[in-house]
């Protein structure tokens, strides 16, 4: 069974098709590019992905999850499920599961981890804190731990700094750990970006142009560091303009244009398909 | 002053905090009793700004009806001791309770607005409980009186009657706050909290629960708020709904904001300048209103992250320097 399935996605927004019937599927340990010129819905599909905001129509299921489908809508009002969570029965919880929308947080906790496309770091915090941050939702102190600090939450916070630190020098960044964010240079920003979410041990990590904005030398080491990720189990799904990067790592390719599907297949039958090139190079004037 | 700086710096951590406590501990013996009640006053308010400080300076929120939690945890005590006879210290968890349930109970319909519109529903619901208590609510709050003729407090037999012995309580539970927010602040929790202050979105994307975040905040500076309440009710046997007056809370959040957002020694500078200065210089009294807008005004200009801002927060708004 495919890690990840898209079936059929619609995101309309007001009168708008941002996407619009689009199929794929991602099996796991690929690197699957997501490609097309601006404005055909890339960014969109991964907000819907993970949970920014739910599809219109369509559904996607994660690992056996269904992780997005449309809002009940006016059926939420009328008949209301929320107390369905609290039947002790398994089969009404799975039921319960299945109807609600879930939230980003909760998407990132069945292992799906992103990039953002603008950088969005917590500026003000150390390249340490942000990592720290991939981890939260695998440890669980609360006020309780906070406040007493029992063995158990000074493990467990030891436990953090840890896991914070492998991914902090598995990116190459430990040379900056107590740095704050917004003082790195832009492309250790994007490695930053990637160890956080990398910290979350994500199944599926999904890139959103990873390489804007990096110069030669950068996106070589960029290529390098997603083959590794992959490498270590964690399936890969990018958005990316630059092509070298798409057609040197990618196994496969999905082109979107418009909001539609225009063409899936690896790299090289990709490049020579004709609606892709007329996508990226417009209709020929005769 | 640069060398004054660095030597003071060179002092450690934990030679400040026992030389802070000798200090506030010392400090109103040879004060008299006004000097001494504008002591316990600082300390409620120190309270309340530490509160207030872990909802608008941890997570970010802005909460403009604070003062309305501090009312409901006096009128909690002020009740259960009138009725029930309960003994005002069994009053103090029950005003905590009483205080973070409402916290909770508002907060968890709204917490999906940002900004500005947190702020207008807060003030409403500030302005709520205040007339409710004016409107003699379920006929037990006494109208616009409000309630008098509480028990004093008595600790371990030991009643409390001067202010010498309520300034020392306060301290005590002032102390106490400022260490749980201390590790509030240095924990999971904690960490979480300023997720949401820097980019809610991406918390969320990292799997941070920003609602269950962002709650807590309320429902934790809630709940310490009502503590406050049932510490001006241990010393005053009279409350009113003047307690929950919009200008109560916007005093509140001048401390937490004049101090530095987000500051613990930033909220001790607020309480200085919004309580403590007007008590010991009438004028500033009389001209309140105008010295608290003045104050604010020019702090916006000249140091608008507040006169002892946290690390971050200083850099975070001057972002060139």
């Amino acid at each position: 069974m495919a890690l990840l399935e898209i079936r059929d996605l619609t995101k309309q927004f007001g009168g708008l098709t941002a996407v619009d019937h689009v199929c794929f599927s991602l099996e796991e340990g690929e690197i699957l590019g997501l490609i097309g010129p601006n404005g055909a819905g890339k960014t969109t599909i991964f907000n819907l992905i993970t949970g920014i905001y739910p599809p219109t129509e369509g559904e996607i299921f994660f690992d056996g999850h269904r992780i997005a489908h449309p809002p009940l809508g006016a059926r939420k009002v009328i008949t209301p499920i929320w107390w369905l969570r609290w039947v002790p029965a398994r089969s009404v919880r799975e039921r319960w599961d299945g109807l609600r929308t879930r939230r980003p947080h909760e998407i990132t906790e069945l292992g799906i981890a992103r990039t953002f496309q603008t950088i969005r770091l917590f500026k003000n915090m150390t390249v340490l804190e942000n990592v720290m941050a991939g981890v939260h939702h695998r440890t669980r102190a609360g006020v309780w731990g906070a406040l007493f600090r029992p063995p158990a939450q000074r493990k467990e916070e030891a436990f953090i700094a840890q896991e914070a630190e492998r991914y902090i020098t598995f990116m190459g960044l430990s040379d900056y750990r107590d740095e704050l964010a917004k003082n790195l240079p832009y492309g250790h920003q994007r490695r930053l970006e990637i160890a956080r979410a990398l910290a979350t041990r994500p199944r599926l990590l999904i890139l959103d142009e990873p390489a804007a904005g990096l110069n030669e030398q950068e996106t070589l080491e960029l290529m390098d560091l997603i083959r590794q990720i992959r490498d270590s189990g964690v399936t890969i799904l990018l958005i990316e303009h630059d092509m070298k990067v798409v057609m040197g790592i990618c196994e496969r390719i999905v082109v979107l244009d418009h909001g539609k599907k225009i063409a899936e297949g690896p790299p090289e039958e990709v490049q020579q398909n004709p609606r892709v090139i007329q996508a990226y190079l417009g209709e020929e004037e005769v | 002053m640069v060398s004054l700086r660095a030597r003071l710096r060179q002092v450690p951590p934990l030679g400040w905090q026992v030389g802070l406590l000798a200090l506030a501990i010392l400090l109103p013996l040879p004060l008299n009793d006004y000097y001494r009640s504008v002591l316990w006053r600082t300390g409620i308010y120190a309270i309340l700004g530490l509160s207030l400080n872990i909802i608008v300076g941890y997570a970010g929120l802005f909460q403009l009806g604070h003062a309305a939690f501090y009312a409901l945890g006096a009128y909690t005590s002020a009740l259960l001791n009138l009725h029930f006879d309960v003994p005002l210290v069994l009053t103090w968890p029950v005003s905590i309770l009483v205080a973070a349930v409402f916290g909770y109970l508002i907060s968890r319909p709204i917490l999906h607005l940002r900004g500005d519109y947190l702020c207008i529903v807060t003030i409403a619901f500030g302005e709520v409980v205040r007339l409710a208590l004016v409107n003699n609510i379920f006929g037990i709050t006494g109208g616009a009186n409000g309630l008098s003729g509480m028990d004093q407090t008595v600790i371990f037999g030991l009643t409390l009657r001067s202010p010498l012995h309520h300034y020392y309580l306060v301290l005590f539970f002032l102390v106490l706050t400022l260490v749980a927010v201390r590790r509030l602040e240095n924990s999971r929790l904690g960490r979480a909290w300023m997720y949401v202050r820097e980019d809610e979105m991406a918390a969320e994307a990292m799997g941070v629960d920003t609602t269950r975040a962002k709650l807590l905040a309320f429902v934790l500076g809630s709940g310490w708020a009502g503590l406050a309440g049932a510490l001006y009710v241990a010393r005053i046997p009279v409350v009113s709904p003047d307690l929950a007056r919009f200008i109560e809370s916007v005093v509140m959040f001048c401390i937490v904001v004049l101090g530095g957002t987000g500051s613990i020694p930033g909220v001790f500078v607020g309480t200085l300048g919004m309580i403590t200065l007007p008590e010991i210089f009438r004028f500033l009294k009389t001209w309140r209103d105008a010295w608290m807008g003045g104050a604010m005004v020019a702090m916006m200009i000249a140091r608008p992250e507040g006169l002892w801002p946290s690390r971050r927060i200083r850099m975070e708004i001057r972002e060139e320097e």
